[in-house]
């Protein structure tokens, strides 16, 4: 959702895929640094005005915090917790040359499944929250739904 | 099993929630206005086409007037015609304008003027124009200026200054008996900036089809990479786009030149601050401004839900220029239309 200087709140959509590389700092806490691509696309136009929509890049680095919550031969290891942290982001408005900045602080809340018979595989789900520091709105957050594959190099059956 | 349905129900929430239209201002009341000016006889000592005059910024004008009028904008026009005759809204006809010459080199006190320039696109009556609609205008409506003819850069202000060129900014330089453009008769991209700001809607979009027209930008934040003078667009963000950007974030500082996004007026502008822009008879008008007169009569409606922005007006006539200009212009004579930043598009049509 976002608010320009001077405009009201509208909603905007978006999406993205981003390749992460998680190190493992305890058996429950890990550092994620990842690079994003992602696109979110112009608002309504109710009003005679719209928010314009806009594409790029980010880099992020997260303190994840995922203790195991379950484990069982038969069904593998669960962890839940949640993460924190902060993303720069390089997008451009479509349509347009023009490329802009912004940090993004984000949280997100994490569910993931190892599968007893997959240990490389990890599943995840999150929900993500973040904050666009954008310094020509008045207000950007964002909220959604995150689906993920981890594969852990030099897992053992 | 059951913590991962719950999470899919989530999803579903989400999207139901923003399904709703939480934030619709479609009660809004949008009056729509506009000036569109155009001089294509700057000097009636030639004909249209010869010495320092255009030959379509008439026909410009005329099409976009005609256009905006057909989709409802309030229009006042005022361009000097290839007849060399000053035109106001409603094709009122007030005879041919001057051929001025002056003895300043700032171009003060003007000779050879004629009763007709009292009604050209002159600076006095654009600034006049614009100023007279601060009380007219509310918070919501939407205005379109309009500008075709010449436009010029002065690179010996530190920093550089654009200007367009409305009638009585060229004209015969006595002591040389050359033409100029000269820099008190002209339009000064901050000038227009300050009568922009006695209109408070936000809504405020200038099109200039001029010469280094995109020197009237003056984003504060946005990187543009496509480069003020180039022979096409640029394919990648480079490094440098980079640290531009991110040097903006930190400073966000008030442009020196141009006008804002925020809150002054966006900016469709021809060219590049430092490129020049054409005109063609094989378009009969400026060739931004066919390809944009092409697009706002239908198809730039580029996403297909029935209105055209700014962006869209843009992207179109950019595509135009660079798919058909361009390539048979050369290197030479490309240019590239420029578009302000900002984080709001406005609706046109």
């Amino acid at each position: 959702m976002s608010a320009g200087q001077g405009f009201g709140p509208k909603l905007q959509y978006g999406g993205g895929f981003s390749l992460d590389v998680v190190f493992p700092l305890s058996s429950w806490m890990l550092l994620d640094a990842s690079i994003k691509g992602f696109t979110v696309a112009p608002s309504d136009i109710s009003g005679g005005f719209l928010y314009r929509g806009y594409s790029g890049g980010a880099m992020a680095v997260m303190a994840l915090f995922l203790p195991t919550v379950l484990s069982t031969p038969e069904l593998g290891v669960m962890r839940a917790g949640g993460g924190a942290g902060l993303a720069a982001a390089l997008p451009s408005y479509w349509y347009t040359t023009l490329a802009f900045f912004y940090l993004e602080p984000r949280v997100e809340g994490i569910v993931d499944w190892t599968p007893a018979g997959l240990p490389a595989l990890t599943f995840q789900l999150s929900l993500p929250v973040a904050m666009q520091l954008r310094r020509d709105m008045s207000y950007s957050f964002s909220a959604g739904l995150g689906i993920g594959v981890l594969y852990t190099f030099g897992a053992r059956r | 099993m059951r913590k991962a349905l719950r999470f899919s129900a989530f999803g579903i929430v989400v999207v139901a929630l923003a399904s709703c239209s939480l934030f619709d201002y479609s009660n809004l009341v949008v009056h729509k206005y506009a000036l569109v000016y155009g001089v294509t006889v700057y000097t009636n000592a030639f004909p249209a086409g010869t010495g320092p005059n255009l030959l379509y910024p008439d026909a410009d004008a005329s099409a976009m007037a005609s256009l905006l009028a057909a989709q409802g904008y309030s229009v006042q026009s005022r361009w000097v015609n290839a007849a060399g005759n000053a035109i106001t809204t409603g094709n009122v006809d007030h005879g041919p304008v001057g051929s001025l010459a002056t003895s300043n080199t700032d171009g003060s006190s003007p000779s050879g003027g004629a009763p007709a320039d009292a009604f050209a696109p002159s600076k006095a009556n654009i600034i006049a124009d614009v100023q007279a609609l601060s009380g007219v205008l509310g918070s919501n409506d939407i205005l379109v200026v309009y500008f075709s003819g010449h436009g010029t850069q002065d690179t010996s202000t530190n920093p550089a200054r654009e200007f367009f060129d409305p009638y009585g900014a060229v004209m015969q330089y006595i002591p040389d008996g050359q033409y100029y453009d000269f820099p008190v008769p002209s339009v000064r991209d901050d000038e227009l900036r300050s009568a922009f700001d006695s209109i408070k809607t936000p809504r405020k979009i200038l099109i200039l089809d001029t010469c280094n027209s995109g020197g009237f930008i003056g984003n504060p934040l946005e990187t543009d990479w496509t480069a003020p003078s180039s022979a096409g667009s640029a394919a990648f963000v480079n490094p440098a786009t980079l640290i531009q950007a991110i040097a903006n974030y930190v400073s966000m500082q008030s442009s020196p030149t141009g006008l804002s996004p925020y809150g002054t007026a966006m900016v469709l502008s021809a060219a590049g601050r430092d490129e020049s822009s054409y005109e063609t008879s094989a378009y009969g008008h400026g060739v931004m401004t066919y390809w944009l007169l092409h697009g706002l009569a239908g198809p730039a409606d580029l996403n297909h839900d029935g209105h055209i922005t700014v962006l869209e007006s843009f992207a179109y006539a950019k595509a135009g220029v660079d798919q058909n200009w361009n390539p048979a212009a050369g290197s030479a004579s490309s240019f590239e239309p420029h578009v302000s930043g900002g984080p709001v598009d406005f609706v046109m049509f």
